[in-house]
Formats: C-alpha cells, sequence, structure tokens
C-alpha cells in the first residue's frame, strides 16, 4: 500500500516536473507563458492514437515527430513575429494559437474523444518489496525520470544548454557573443516538443483515450509548477512541478471524496496566495522576472 | 452639435451612439439580427466593465468571466419561478435554502447579480492590488479556474454540468440598451475621476506614480470591484436573454472572444473596447453562418472553422496592431496626444 | 578597421533626444576616448553603434559599411562591446562565461589558446573558473567581461564605462590592460567618467555634453585649446600631471 501510493506520487511528481520544464524553458527563454504548450501534447497524443496499430516505439517515435512539428510551426507562424513583445501580449498570442490548434484538430481528425487502447504490458502489475505495483506507474516514474536526468545534462553540460541559459538571461547580450538567437530558440521549442510528446505518452496511456480538450489540464499544471517553483530557473520550476504531482496525490489520497471534485480550487487558490505572498515563486532566490 | 457639447462628455455619448445604433439594427433585422444585437449589448456591458479595470490600470485579466458566471447564477436563482426552483434544487444545503423561495423584479435580479460578483472582486482584491503584469494576468485565469471548478463541482447548488433552466426571459433590446448605456456611463464616470486618472498615470509609470504618493493598490482594487459589478450585471443580463445556460459558457472559449474584442478594439481605451464588442460580435455571427454553409452554397463547414478564424484574426491584430484599433485613445477626446507607451529602446 | 559616425540623432522613447548630431571617427589601431557627465549620451551612441538602438538620423558606419546594411555582421567584422552592465551571465560559470566568446568558433585548439591568453592577462579569472559568475566582485566581473570580449579577437573593441564604480587599484588595472590591448593592434572605443586617464591613455577624446552633443576633441593638446572643453572638464588637459595628483 505505502510503496504503491509512493511509486505512484513519485511518477505523478515526475510528470509534472515534466510538464512544468516544458513551459518554464519557453518562458525563460521567450518570456512566454505558453497556453499552447497544451496543443503540442495534443498532438503527441493524436500520433499515438493514429499510430495505435503500429508498434508502441514507433508510435511513441511519431508522437514525438508531430510534437516536435507543431511547436515549431506554432513559433514560426505567431511567436517568431512577435519577438520582444511584452510577455502579457504574448500570452495573449499563445492563447490564439491554442484555441486555433484546438479547433483545426476538431475540424479534421478529432471531432470527438477517441480510446486508444493501453498496451498490454502497461496494465499488468509486478512485485516490488511484497506490493503489487502497476507498471504503468513505473513506467512514468521510470520514463519520465530519464528525461528529467537528460534535460539537466543538456542544460547544465553541453554548449547548447549554455547558449540557451545565456540568451535566456540576456539575448542581446547572447546574441552579441556569437551566439545564434534563432538557433536557440527554435532548439527550445524542440526540446519543449519532446517533452510534450514524452508527457503525451503518459498522459495517454494513463487516460487511454485522447480528444481535441485534452492539452487543457497538463498546460495548466505546468504553468502552476512554474509559477510554484519560480519562473527564473528550470531546477526551481521542475522541482515547483514535482511539488505539485507529488501534493496531488497526496490530495487524492486524502481529501474526502466529495471534496476531491474542488481539488482544482483548491489548487488554484493557493496558486494565487503563492503569487501574493512570493512573487518570485516558493522555491526561487531573490532575483525574479517581473512582467 | 458636437461644439455644443461638453467635451468630457462625448465620449460616452458617441459610444452611447454606437450602443443605440447596434439595437436599432436588433430592431429592423430579424429575429436572428435581433438576438445578435442584444448578445452584442450585453458583450458592451461586459466589456465597459473588463475595460473599467485594464484600461485605466494597464493590467490585462483573463479572469471577468467568472464574475459574469456569478451574475448568470445569481440571476438565476432570483427570476426562476419557485416551483420550478423546488423541482430543481431538491437538495440545496441548509444555509442556501431560502434561495428556494426568493423572487425579485429582473432590475434587481440584475443588480444583485452585480453585487454578489462584486463580493467576489473585493474578496480578490488584496491580491490584484500588489500583482502587475504577467503575475496578474495568472493570478485573474487562477480566479477563472477556481469559480468554474467550484460552479461545475457544486452540484447541489449548481447543478453542476447540467444546465440552468427556465429563467423567464426578460432582457429585451431596448433593455440591453439602456443597461449598455448605463454601464459606458458608470464606466466613463469612473475614467474621468480622480481614482482612474491616477490609475492611469500608474499605466504609464508606475514607479514614479508611486513615489508622487499615489496609492496605486487602492485605485487598482476600486476599478476591480467596480468592473466586477458591471461584469456581473452583464452575466445576469445574458442569463435573462439565453434563458438557459450551462457552466460550460463561462470559461476559456467566452474569455477568449472577450480578449479578441477588447484586443482588436485597443485594452487600453473604452472606445476601443466597445466599439470592438460591436465588431466582433457581427464578426462572430458572420463565421458562424459561413460555418453553417450560408455563403459556401449550403454545405456546412466542419465545427471549429469560426473559432480558427477567430484565433486568425486576433493573431494578425496582436503582430500588426498590438495596442488595437484605438490605442490608448478615446473617442471625442481630439487634443490629448496618444500616451501610449513607446517601446523603450533596451537598456543594457 | 575604421569606425565613421556621422551627425547621428538618437531619440528615446517620443521627446528625449539622447544624442544630437554626434559625429566622430575612430581610424584603425587608434584608441580614442569619449568622455563627458552622465546621461551626456555616450551609452546610447554606444548603443547605436552595436545596432542596439536605432538612430533617428545620420550614420555610423565599420570599416566603410553602414551598422544598418542587412549584411552587416557585427562579429563577422569583428566588433566587440562590453556593455556598462557588463552583460555576464550570472547562471553560467566563469568557464561558461569566458567560452561563450568562442560559442562560433570551431577550432579548438586556437580557442584553448586564447583562453589561456585571457587567463594569463586575468589571473583571477583562473583561480575562479568553475564559480557562478554571480559571486564575483565588481572588478572581478569587468575583468571577465573584457576577457571574454577578446575571446572574439576583435578588431574593433567597445568598452562602455569600464571603470565605473570600482576600487582605485581595479582601475589601474584596467587602463593597463587598454593600453595593452592597444598595444596588440586592437581598434578601440573607450566611454569614460574618468576623463583624466582617458584623455591620458587615449590618441584622441571626444567631449560630450548633455544631451550627445560633442562640444570638443582632439589630443590633450588640442583640447586645453579649447575655452568651452576646459570650462567644461573643470581642468586643464595639458597639465595632466597636475590634475591627476
Amino acid at each position: 500500500m505505502i510503496v504503491d501510493y509512493i511509486v505512484s506520487a513519485l511518477g505523478l511528481g515526475a510528470l509534472y516536473a515534466l510538464l512544468t520544464i516544458g513551459v518554464a524553458l519557453l518562458f525563460g527563454v521567450l518570456g512566454l507563458m505558453n497556453f499552447a504548450y497544451g496543443e503540442i501534447i495534443l498532438a503527441a497524443a493524436f500520433a499515438l492514437y493514429f499510430f495505435r496499430d503500429a508498434p508502441w516505439l514507433f508510435a511513441v517515435a511519431m508522437a514525438v515527430v508531430f510534437a516536435v512539428a507543431v511547436a515549431l510551426l506554432s513559433e514560426r507562424l505567431a511567436f517568431h513575429p512577435l519577438r520582444g513583445a511584452d510577455p502579457v501580449t504574448l500570452m495573449i498570442a499563445s492563447f490564439a494559437v491554442s484555441l486555433a490548434l484546438q479547433s483545426v484538430a476538431r475540424m479534421t481528425v478529432l471531432p470527438r474523444a477517441q480510446g486508444v487502447p493501453p498496451q498490454d504490458f502497461l496494465a499488468q502489475r509486478v512485485d516490488i518489496l511484497g506490493a503489487r505495483v502497476s507498471v504503468r506507474d513505473l513506467v512514468t516514474l521510470v520514463l519520465c525520470g530519464l528525461v528529467l536526468v537528460a534535460v539537466a545534462y543538456l542544460m547544465g553540460r553541453t554548449s547548447l544548454g549554455v547558449q540557451l541559459r545565456a540568451a535566456a538571461e540576456n539575448f542581446q547580450m547572447a546574441e552579441s557573443l556569437g551566439v545564434k538567437g534563432n538557433r536557440v530558440i527554435a532548439s527550445a521549442f524542440v526540446i519543449a516538443g519532446v517533452l510534450a510528446a514524452v508527457g503525451a505518452v503518459v498522459l495517454v496511456t494513463r487516460q487511454g483515450a485522447v480528444s481535441a480538450q485534452m492539452g487543457l489540464q497538463p498546460m495548466l499544471i505546468g504553468v502552476i509548477g512554474a509559477v510554484l517553483g519560480g519562473m527564473s530557473s528550470l531546477r526551481g520550476a521542475a522541482l515547483g512541478g514535482f511539488i505539485l504531482g507529488v501534493g496531488t496525490a497526496t490530495l487524492e489520497a486524502l481529501l474526502p471524496s466529495d471534496l476531491i471534485a474542488f481539488r482544482d480550487a483548491f489548487l488554484f487558490t493557493a496558486l494565487i496566495g503563492v503569487l501574493v505572498v512570493r512573487p518570485q515563486g516558493l522555491l526561487s532566490g531573490s532575483k525574479v522576472r517581473v512582467s | 452639435m458636437m461644439v455644443l457639447v461638453p467635451e468630457r462628455a462625448r465620449t460616452p455619448l458617441i459610444l452611447s451612439a454606437i450602443a443605440a445604433l447596434v439595437a436599432v439594427l436588433g430592431a429592423v433585422g430579424g429575429p436572428t439580427v435581433q438576438r445578435v444585437a442584444v448578445l452584442a449589448l450585453v458583450s458592451i456591458v461586459f466589456v465597459a466593465g473588463l475595460s473599467t479595470f485594464s484600461a485605466n490600470s494597464g493590467i490585462m485579466s483573463f479572469g471577468h468571466v467568472a464574475f459574469m458566471a456569478l451574475g448568470a447564477y445569481t440571476a438565476a436563482f432570483l427570476t426562476i419561478p419557485a416551483p420550478l426552483k423546488a423541482t430543481l434544487f431538491t437538495q440545496l444545503p441548509e444555509p442556501l435554502a431560502f434561495l428556494r423561495d426568493v423572487q425579485s423584479s429582473f432590475v434587481v435580479a440584475v443588480v444583485v447579480g452585480g453585487l454578489v460578483a462584486a463580493v467576489l472582486g473585493l474578496a480578490t482584491a488584496p491580491a490584484i492590488a500588489r500583482l502587475t503584469g504577467l503575475q496578474s494576468g495568472i493570478a485573474t485565469l487562477a480566479i477563472l479556474m477556481v469559480v468554474y471548478n467550484v460552479l461545475s463541482s457544486w452540484t447541489s447548488v449548481t447543478r453542476g454540468s447540467s444546465s440552468m433552466i427556465g429563467i423567464p426571459q426578460a432582457t429585451t433590446l431596448w433593455a440591453a440598451l439602456g443597461f449598455a448605456v448605463a454601464a459606458i456611463a458608470v464606466a466613463w464616470a469612473y475614467h474621468s475621476s480622480r481614482s482612474g486618472l491616477q490609475l492611469r498615470a500608474s499605466r504609464e509609470d508606475y514607479w514614479s506614480s508611486v513615489a508622487s504618493g499615489v496609492a496605486v493598490g487602492r485605485h487598482r482594487a476600486t476599478a476591480w470591484v467596480l468592473s466586477a459589478f458591471l461584469c456581473g450585471a452583464a452575466g445576469a443580463l445574458y442569463a435573462c436573454f439565453v434563458t438557459s445556460f450551462n457552466v460550460s459558457a463561462f470559461f476559456l472559449s467566452a474569455t477568449f472572444g472577450f480578449i479578441v474584442m477588447v484586443v482588436l478594439g485597443g485594452y487600453l481605451s473604452l472606445s476601443g473596447a466597445v466599439l470592438g464588442a460591436a465588431v466582433v460580435s457581427v464578426l462572430q455571427e458572420v463565421l458562424r453562418r459561413f460555418q453553417d454553409g450560408q455563403f459556401t452554397g449550403g454545405s456546412a463547414l466542419p465545427a471549429g472553422v469560426a473559432d480558427l478564424l477567430l484565433a486568425g484574426v486576433l493573431l494578425f491584430v496582436l503582430i500588426k496592431f498590438p495596442l488595437g484599433l484605438m490605442g490608448a485613445r478615446e473617442l471625442g477626446l481630439r487634443r490629448r496626444r496618444a500616451s501610449v507607451k513607446q517601446k523603450e529602446p533596451v537598456e543594457a | 578597421m575604421d569606425l565613421v559616425i556621422e551627425d547621428l540623432y538618437v531619440q528615446y522613447g517620443s521627446s528625449v533626444m539622447a544624442v544630437q548630431g554626434a559625429s566622430l571617427v575612430v581610424r584603425d589601431g587608434e584608441l580614442v576616448a569619449l568622455i563627458g557627465q552622465n546621461g551626456a549620451g555616450k551609452s546610447t551612441l554606444m548603443k547605436a553603434v552595436m545596432g542596439w538602438v536605432s538612430p533617428h538620423a545620420g550614420s555610423i558606419a565599420i570599416g566603410g559599411t553602414s551598422v544598418r546594411d542587412r549584411a552587416f555582421s557585427h562579429l563577422d567584422r569583428g566588433v566587440a562591446f562590453v556593455p556598462e552592465d557588463r552583460g555576464i551571465f550570472s547562471s553560467l560559470t566563469v568557464g561558461e562565461n569566458l567560452r561563450l566568446g568562442a560559442v562560433r568558433r570551431r577550432d579548438k585548439k586556437a580557442v584553448a589558446e586564447d583562453i589561456e591568453r585571457e587567463l594569463e592577462r586575468f589571473p583571477v579569472l583562473r583561480r575562479y573558473w568553475g564559480r557562478g559568475a554571480s559571486l564575483l566582485s565588481g572588478g572581478e566581473q569587468q575583468q571577465l567581461a573584457i576577457a571574454r570580449a577578446m575571446m572574439l579577437n576583435p578588431r574593433l573593441l567597445l568598452l562602455d564605462e569600464p571603470t565605473l564604480g570600482l576600487a582605485p587599484i581595479i582601475v589601474d588595472l584596467i587602463f593597463d590592460v587598454i593600453e595593452q590591448l592597444r598595444a596588440e593592434g586592437v581598434t578601440i572605443l573607450l566611454v569614460e567618467q574618468n576623463a583624466v586617464r582617458s584623455i591620458e591613455v587615449a590618441d584622441r577624446t571626444y567631449v560630450v555634453q548633455a544631451p550627445g552633443r560633442i562640444i570638443g576633441s582632439g589630443t590633450a593638446a588640442e583640447l586645453g585649446a579649447s575655452a568651452a572643453v576646459v570650462d567644461y572638464l573643470g581642468f586643464e588637459p595639458t597639465d595632466l600631471g597636475r590634475a591627476a595628483s
């Protein structure tokens, strides 16, 4: 029971951290709080549905391709022309992109929700320390954990990571030193796309269905996690997302069943509280990127 | 004629004239046109409220639809006939049981709807007073999320995802016009007030306003509560026009529609908001008909086309005219130069 | 590589004219100083040269090409800029900051040599190599900023107030480095408030008065001949020895 809860809480924490990083990365580099992040996840989820009869790994690869394509397309068409606009304008624009992508999905391929039968191996349970832990939860934990480690390595140890962090902090200065701003921004969207795709893989196996509206919830999770963690650093954002995930799992385990429906109200009230008391985020240091 | 009108009364008069034009078009057109006109006038009430906050403070709100929702639910409780209410709400919790028996006139319902929204405004004002920019945008969105979550989950009181039904239709075309004119007058009165003036000064330069002793937070809170009242009233008008509604009417797609209105018109200007509401209401109707196939020879296009085109319009405006049609100007005021925030060259 | 600015006007917002009709020339291999009080428009002029602000009127050309030309690239032309706030990336380490100056270069061996060269020049950077750049003192950050700019192997170096707010001993160090860089053949435009030291090291000096107007230029002797300049500076540039002491 306890082991079961721990694996599921850690899994949810890792998933939320993943979603949060995708949002925080674009915010850090561009000042873009991307509402359309949910639709990037939707694109990946659609790929999983479309290739549901193909081998699982192929479907996952296509999910990455779809998500990255949509992420890059939104950058080209909407966010590139708005480079340098203030964050609120960017947020409104991403709202529009989100609605546009959702409409396209509803018009063409997903007029209604579609089931995606879960892979057989994910529905099984294994014995760990005497507890029956579901493979699905284990896969969530391992997959998200691996991706988080990969992102940490990419951001911390590679030249691209250094350039991304530099561009996030002072775009003009970075460009004057030879950082190729456009390429760095594009790669930030690519990374966000990959993160979204992995998030979609986990979400689809958990929900067993895809729909045009499915991006909303994960996008909101990303935004809340990023705000909680302080939007100035990826590490803070990941931690914010992780705590949000563990907290949600715990709330679900502890809240009386008639209050679970109000979980979001609790979460968002807490979010407003955090914004007021610590606008720089619960976990961040002193510096905050204001408006 | 303009010469005879004192300058400070010109803007509300012109905006009222626009509202009246919408009403007249509705009156001479068929029932469909009339429906569009009433909804446009309700939208004008809403954007007058939204713009009372965002045009003066310079802060965009994503949460005002929450106030509209409260107004609509309040009006429903006040006007649904008691016998129907008895069957709709069998499980009202004890403290709210009185709602089963209350009954009020249309005008009272609209005012009380506004007041209930204003109470939520008052409760959230301390947070709004302290935040700016993106933080503020996220906080306003969070308010919408909380209200939406409560309305859709508190089944015993709000019927959850089931619709509210049986509201007597009371928002006639002329009643809507009356409220629209009143809302414009209230919004303009605040715009011209001392508080409104000081708040706009803070929009131009926050710190120098604070330094010169302006209580920016207090003015922001005032504008916020007042705008909550107007948007709540708009919600009540909406409920009393459509007679039945669902909680999903007060979520992101409604928010998006209103954002398109104020951004298209110029979110720093009341005139822009009112013009935007009128223009976008018509645009939405045209797009809806386009989607239904009226212009393509009867073959309906897939659902979502209208939303897609609307999103395209918004993106185009944001990229080409980030301050909308009006910028920070108001109709009828000639001499003041647009005090639009110029983009400062980057300090680095 | 010549820098030629002609009749430059730069406007901030809708009203403030930060630079008004400034003209100046920096010839290849020269060290030219631009001095004047706070708010005289010196930094704005620098940013205009970098293309970070757009001029209202006038022209800026480097090596004969206008910087507003679409094809103009400050990097390809070898223009490096050390801004007034130093532009250090606080989320990166000292080493990462320094390496960022060579981000475009593929010749690993030459890059390693250049890093070694800068670490010789600024030993303090070697000591703090793996440390977060935000932990450096102001003087150390300034040294890092100059070292990083030098990683571009610039032909034209723009230094904006490199000694602002630094301790006297560090000011001496920075001026020594500037002279050293000039000796290495780098063309330098130096913006300073420290008029005495600047006139001392520079081949020629331009004096700017708010709002962005050049009131005099030339060698120390030439400046001393101008009543307006002497009046503005408050000392005779010809008697540098006495003024400095």
